[in-house]
C-alpha cells in the first residue's frame, strides 16, 4: 500500500505527499494533505514541517524561516559574533561529516553514523551550554560533542575503533556515545541530580532520537527528572526515522514534546533546522534548570539527509532522493542562515571559501593525527576493567603477553 | 548368513591353520612357549588386561609418581578396580620383596625378555609383568578393522557339532597317497570342499552386499579365505577357484600360502578377493568363537 | 570489640547508618526505603535521621533507579541502591551491564561508577513468585562488576562498607532467610572492617565451598557428619563471588583433596562450575575424588510449598559429603 501511495503521489507530482504518507493514508487522503500543505506553503512560504507524523503540522518554535527571515526577536540574545560562530560551527560539522563518509568508503574508518542535515540541532544546542555542563551524546551526536569540546581526531579515533576515541578532553564532562538507546537519559538525570545536591551551576543534556522515545528508559528518565526537578535537558532530534521505522509507527502521539505534559515537566517543540530557535530554546531550558525549575524536554524537528549508518541503505525504506532533495532545498539549516547572513551583510563568498579551506585543513590535520596515533596495544584491553587490576585479569594479560612474545598471532 | 560367518569349527591338534585374531592370541603364544617362536620385538605379555589404563584419581597418580611406582602395574582394590592410596603402599611393600628375588630368576626368561629386561627388573615384579608395544601397522589395521566390522555389521553366530569319525577314516585312507606326493593332509581341504558344495546350493552365503545400490551380489566363483596367524597378526590368504581344485591341490596350496604368510611374502592378489572365509581354532582347543565379518570397500 | 548482638539486618542498617553519617556523598535510593524503612526494614530510622535527600524513595522503576544512580556516581556521589528482591533487578540489568560495568573501561579510567547495588536473594522465606531467585552468575559473568555475598552479620557489615569504598560497581547480596542471623560480640566501628575486601572467612575444617547463606546448611551438615562418622570438614565461605578468591580455594583443595560445592543457584553454568574449573587449572593433581555440586536444580524456583526440595538442604549436603569422601 505504501508503494502504491508513492506512485499515486508521484503521478500527482506531489513532493510533499511522501512526508504525509502513513500506512493508513490512502491516496485520496494523501492528496488532500498535500493540497493542504501546498496551500500553506504558498500562503506562508513555509512548507509544513511534516517529515514525520500526523497530517496537521503541530506548532513549533521558529525564529529563522527557511527563506532567511527573522520572525521572532533575537535582540539581546543572539549577536553577530554568535551568529557567525553558529554558522561556522555548522559548516565545520558538515565538512567533517562528509569527510567521514568518504573515509569510511575508503576503508580508513569503520562503520560511521552520519548526521548531515542535523547540524543546527547539534551545534545550536551545544553552543547554548556552558563549558562545565554534562553532555550525554549518542553515536550520531559527535557534532554536538565536537562543539562542546571534543577534539576531531578523537572522533576519528572512535570510528576507527580505537580505545582513546572515547576519551574527552581533560576536565570536560563529555561522556562517550551511548549505544543502547535512551539509556544515557537516566545518566543525565543522575549527574544533574548530583549537581543540584552539590549546588553546582551546571546542567546535564542528553541527546536522543525519536526512536528512543519508545524505550522505557525515556519515560523513566522524564519521570525521575520530574520528581527530583533535576537540571536536565532532554534533547530529542526527531529526524522522522528510527533507522527505517517512521515516527508514526513509533507512537500514536502527535508530538514528542507533548509527552512532557504527562510528567508535568516543560516541553518544547522547535524547528531543529533553525539554529536560532534551537539555541534559544536550549538556552532558556538551561536558565530554567539553573533557577531550579527542573528539566525540559525539547523536540527538535530535523532530518538526516543520509543513511542511518554507512552500513544502511535508506532506499529500502523511504524515497531517499526525493525526501532528501526536499529537505536540502527547502529546509537546510546552513542555507537558511547563510541567506540571512548574506542579507545582513555579515557573510560573503570569499569568507565562505576561506573558512571552508581552513576547515578542510583542520580536519586533515586531525585525520593525520588520528591515523598516526599509536595503535592500540592488544594488552591495553585488560586495562581499566577495574580501578585496581584483579588477579584473573593480571594472569590473562600475562597469558596473552606470553603468547604474543612467542610470536603468536591473532 | 553373510560372508565370513562361522558355520563350524575344526578341532585337531596339528592342523596347518592357526588361530586368527589380532590381540588376544599373543597371550596364548607366550603361554605355549617352545613350539611358537616368539619374536622379542613383538612380544606382548598382558598379564592383566581388564583395563586399558589404570584407574586412579589425579591425587593417587601423583602419589605414584612421587613413589616412583608405575601405576599401570598396580592392582586396584577400590570400586571398579580403582587404585587407592593403600594399594600403592601395599605395592611398595611387595615390590621391595620381589626385588630381592629377582636376581635368582630364570636366565632364559630374562634373555627372552632382553629388550625390556631392565625395565622389567626395575619394576621388579615377575608376577605383574607387562610391557608396552605401540599399536601400529598391520596390527593396528586389524584392530580397527575388527572394531569397525563388529560395530557396523550385524553378526550372527551359529554353533553346531558334527560326527567326524568317517571323515577321519577317509583321511587316513588318503594318507597313503598324500605321503606319496609329500603332502601333509589335514582336515582343512575337506572342509573347503564341503563348503564349496554347500555354497553352490546356498548361493546367498557366497555373496556380498553392495550398500551403494542396495543389491546383494551372488558369486558363482569360490575363493576361500584361510585365516592364518602370523607374527604380524591375522592374514587371510585366499585360495582362488577352490571348487576347481582337488583335495591334494588344496592341501598343497594351503601349505604354500601359510608358509608365505609367515614369511610375509604374500602378494596383494593372494590376500584379496575371498568370497568366504574359514578360520580354525583347532590347534588351541575349544569349540567355537564368535567371528567378525569383512567389510569391503567395494563389492568384488 | 563491643559485646553487641546484631542480626544480619541490623548489621546492614548499622553499616548504612555509619556510612551516611561519615560521608555526605553517600545516599540511598530504592523503593519503599524511606518512610517505610524498606520492605525488609533494612533502612529503618535512616529516613528520619538523614532526610528525604539522603534516603530517597524513588519511583517504582529499577532501570530508572540504577540509571540515575550511575549518573549520581559519575558526578561524585556515592549511591547505594536497594533493589527489593533480586528478580526485580532485571529491568535495570541493561544499566548495570551496559553502563555501570563498562563506564570506566570505555572512558579509559576517566569516569568511574562507584555504585553499590544491594539486594536480597534466595528462597526459603515462603515468598511469592520471583521473590526467591539466586542468579549471581549473570553478574559474575560481567567484567567490570564485583559481586559479594556475605553469610553472616559481621561479614555483611564489613563487605557493605568495603563495597561502598570500592571505586567500581559492586553488587551486594544478602540472603533473605538470613536476615535474622545473630552474631555476638559485634564491633561497632566501620574501621574494624577494612580488611575484608575480597577475602573469605574460613573455618578450620575440611573440604567444602559454599556461598552466602548456604554456609548455614554447610555448617549444619558438616557438624552432623562429624558427629555421625567422625569426618572433619573444612568449610570455605565464598564471600566474594566475582572476582573469586582463587588462592583460598586452591589452598583448601591442596589440604583436603576433595571438594563439595554448595550453592542455591541453578546448577548448569552456576558459579560452582567456575570453581571446579579453577581447581582443575590449579590443583588437579591433588584431587582424590570428583568434585560434587549440591545446588538448586535447573528449574525456575518452584512455588514455596515445594521450594525446600529445590534448595540444597542439610541432608542433601550431608549426602554430598558422604559421596565425596567415600569415593
Amino acid at each position: 500500500m505504501k508503494q502504491h501511495l508513492i506512485t499515486d503521489i508521484k503521478t500527482n507530482k506531489n513532493i510533499l505527499g511522501c512526508y504525509f504518507m502513513t500506512v493508513q493514508n490512502l491516496g485520496k487522503f494523501a492528496k488532500q494533505i498535500y493540497l493542504k500543505g501546498r496551500n500553506e506553503m504558498e500562503k506562508t512560504g513555509n512548507p509544513i514541517m511534516k517529515a514525520h507524523s500526523s497530517e496537521v503540522e503541530p506548532e513549533m518554535f521558529r525564529v529563522l524561516t527557511p527563506d532567511g527571515e527573522i520572525i521572532e526577536t533575537i535582540d539581546g540574545k543572539i549577536d553577530k559574533s554568535l551568529m557567525l560562530k553558529m554558522y561556522e560551527s555548522m559548516l565545520l560539522l558538515r565538512t567533517f561529516d562528509r569527510k567521514s563518509i568518504n573515509l569510511q568508503r575508503q576503508g580508513r574508518i569503520g562503520t560511521y553514523a552520519p548526521f548531515e542535515g542535523q547540524e543546527a540541532s547539534q551545534a545550536g544546542s551545544a553552543l547554548a551550554l556552558a563549558a562545565g555542563d554534562w553532555m550525554f551524546p549518542t553515536y550520531r551526536d559527535h557534532g554536538a560533542a565536537i562543539i562542546h569540546g571534543q577534539e576531531l581526531y578523537r572522533v576519528f579515533l572512535y570510528w576507527m575503533a580505537h580505545f582513546d576515541g572515547s576519551i574527552c578532553p581533560e576536565g570536560k564532562r563529555l561522556l562517550p556515545p551511548s549505544v543502547p538507546i535512551a539509556t544515557q537519559m537516566l545518566h543525565a538525570v543522575g549527574t544533574a541530580w548530583a549537581s543540584k545536591i552539590k549546588g553546582e551551576k551546571n546542567v546535564s543534556i542528553a541527546y536522543f532520537g525519536d526512536g528512543a522515545t519508545s524505550e522505557g528508559d525515556f519515560h523513566e528518565a522524564l519521570n525521575f527528572a520530574g520528581v527530583y526537578k533535576t537540571p536536565t535537558i532532554f534533547f530529542c532530534q526527531n529526524n522522522g526515522y528510527a533507522i527505517s521505522v517512521p515516527f508514526e509507527k513509533q507512537s500514536a502521539s502527535k508530538t514528542i514534546s507533548q509527552r512532557a505534559a504527562a510528567y508535568d515537566i516543560h516541553g518544547v517543540r522547535v524547528d531543529g533546522n533553525d539554529i536560532f530557535a534551537v539555541w534559544m530554546t536550549v538556552k532558556e531550558a538551561v536558565e530554567r534548570a539553573l533557577k531550579g525549575e527542573g528539566p525540559t524536554l525539547i523536540e527538535a524537528i530535523t532530518f538526516r539527509y543520509g543513511a542511518h549508518t554507512t552500513a544502511d541503505n535508506p532506499n529500502i525504506y523511504r524515497d531517499q532522493d526525493e525526501i532528501s532533495t526536499f529537505w536540502r532545498e527547502n529546509r537546510d539549516p546552513i542555507t537558511r542562515l547563510r541567506k540571512y547572513l548574506n542579507k545582513e551583510g555579515h557573510w560573503n563568498e570569499e569568507q565562505e571559501e576561506l573558512v571552508l579551506k581552513q576547515f578542510n585543513e583542520l580536519i586533515d590535520a586531525h585525520l593525520k593525527k588520528a591515523e598516526g596515533y599509536p595503535k592500540s596495544d592488544p594488552l591495553e584491553m585488560f586495562n581499566h576493567v577495574y580501578a585496581e587490576e584483579s588477579w584473573h585479569l593480571k594472569e590473562q594479560k600475562q597469558e596473552l603477553n606470553q603468547f604474543l612474545k612467542k610470536g603468536g598471532k591473532k | 548368513m553373510e560372508v565370513g560367518t562361522t558355520i563350524f569349527t575344526i578341532q585337531e591338534e596339528n592342523d596347518v591353520s592357526v588361530p586368527d585374531t589380532g590381540i588376544s592370541e599373543e597371550e596364548n603364544q607366550v603361554g605355549q612357549s617352545g613350539d611358537v617362536k616368539v619374536n622379542p620385538e613383538h612380544i606382548t605379555t598382558k598379564q592383566h588386561h581388564q583395563a586399558v589404563r589404570a584407574l586412579a584419581t589425579p591425587f593417587v597418580r601423583q602419589m605414584a609418581r612421587e613413589m616412583k611406582i608405575d601405576i599401570e602395574k598396580v592392582k586396584g582394590s577400590g570400586p571398579a578396580g580403582r587404585i587407592t592410596e593403600s594399594d600403592l603402599k601395599q605395592f611398595k611393600e611387595n615390590n621391595s620383596f620381589t626385588r630381592e628375588n629377582a636376581k635368582q630368576h630364570d636366565d632364559k626368561t630374562v634373555q627372552e625378555m632382553a629388550p625390556m629386561k631392565d625395565a622389567v627388573l626395575a619394576k621388579g615384579l615377575e608376577n605383574e609383568r607387562e610391557e608396552r608395544i605401540p599399536l601400529k601397522g598391520i596390527r593396528k589395521k586389524i584392530a580397527e578393522h575388527m572394531v569397525k566390522s563388529v560395530s557396523t555389521i550385524p553378526h550372527v553366530t551359529h554353533v553346531d557339532e558334527l560326527e567326524m569319525d568317517r571323515l577321519k577314516e577317509f583321511k587316513n585312507q588318503l594318507k597313503v597317497y598324500s605321503d606319496d606326493k609329500d603332502i601333509k593332509l589335514t582336515f582343512l581341504p575337506f572342509f573347503i570342499k564341503a563348503i564349496v558344495i554347500a555354497l553352490k546350493e546356498f548361493k546367498t552365503l557366497n555373496a556380498s552386499l553392495d550398500e551403494r545400490t542396495n543389491e546383494i551380489i551372488l558369486k558363482n566363483y569360490y575363493h576361500i579365505g584361510i585365516a592364518t596367524n602370523t607374527t604380524e597378526g591375522l592374514i587371510v590368504p585366499v585360495i582362488k577357484h577352490a571348487d576347481q581344485k582337488t583335495i591334494f591341490q588344496l592341501a598343497d596350496e594351503i601349505r604354500q600360502l601359510a608358509a608365505k604368510a609367515r614369511e610375509g611374502k604374500l602378494s596383494i592378489d593372494q590376500i584379496t578377493g575371498s568370497t568366504f572365509t574359514i578360520s580354525n581354532v583347532g590347534p588351541i582347543g575349544g569349540c567355537t568363537r564368535p567371528r567378525s565379518l569383512t567389510i569391503r570397500k567395494r563389492p568384488y | 570489640m563491643m559485646g553487641k548482638n546484631l542480626t544480619m539486618l541490623q548489621a546492614i542498617t548499622e553499616a548504612l547508618d555509619q556510612m551516611l553519617g561519615n560521608d555526605d556523598r553517600v545516599m540511598i535510593l530504592g523503593e519503599d526505603i524511606g518512610v517505610n524503612g524498606g520492605v525488609f526494614r533494612s533502612t529503618e530510622g535512616l529516613y528520619e535521621k538523614y532526610g528525604n535527600d539522603r534516603v530517597v524513595d524513588t519511583p517504582l522503576a529499577e532501570s530508572g533507579i540504577i540509571g540515575s544512580a550511575i549518573g549520581l556516581a559519575l558526578n561524585g556521589m556515592l549511591p547505594i541502591v536497594e533493589i527489593q528482591f533480586l528478580a526485580f533487578i532485571y529491568p535495570g540489568f541493561e544499566q548495570l551491564v551496559s553502563h555501570a560495568a563498562r563506564m570506566r573501561y570505555r572512558t579509559r579510567g576517566q569516569f568511574g561508577v562507584p555504585l553499590v547495588i544491594r539486594t536480597p536473594y534466595g528462597a526459603g522465606i515462603r515468598g511469592p513468585e520471583l521473590h526467591s531467585e539466586s542468579v549471581e552468575t549473570f553478574f559474575a559473568h560481567t567484567p567490570g562488576l564485583k559481586v559479594v555475598a556475605p553469610s553472616n552479620p559481621y561479614d555483611a557489615k564489613g563487605l557493605l562498607i568495603s563495597a561502598l569504598e570500592d571505586p567500581d560497581p559492586v553488587i551486594f547480596w544478602n540472603r533473605l532467610n538470613c536476615i535474622g542471623l545473630l552474631r555476638k560480640k559485634f564491633p561497632t566501628k566501620c574501621t574494624e572492617y577494612q580488611s575484608v575486601k575480597q577475602k573469605w572467612s574460613r573455618r578450620k575444617r575440611s573440604d567444602h565451598f559454599c556461598m552466602g547463606a548456604m554456609l548455614r546448611e554447610a555448617l549444619n551438615a558438616t557438624k552432623k557428619i562429624e558427629a555421625e562418622k567422625g569426618w572433619k570438614c573444612e568449610v570455605v565461605d565464598l564471600r566474594t563471588l566475582y572476582p573469586l578468591d582463587r588462592d583460598t580455594i586452591v589452598q583448601s583443595i591442596k589440604k583436603t583433596g576433595r571438594a563439595l560445592i554448595v550453592h542455591e543457584a541453578h546448577k548448569t553454568a552456576g558459579l560452582g562450575a567456575e570453581i571446579i574449573s579453577i581447581i582443575n587449572d590449579e590443583a588437579l593433581i591433588y584431587l582424590k575424588a570428583p568434585i560434587k555440586r549440591v545446588t538448586g536444580f535447573d528449574v525456575p524456583v518452584p512455588p514455596f510449598t515445594i521450594e525446600d526440595h529445590y534448595l540444597p538442604t542439610v541432608d542433601r549436603v550431608k549426602q554430598g559429603i558422604v559421596e565425596t569422601i567415600s569415593f
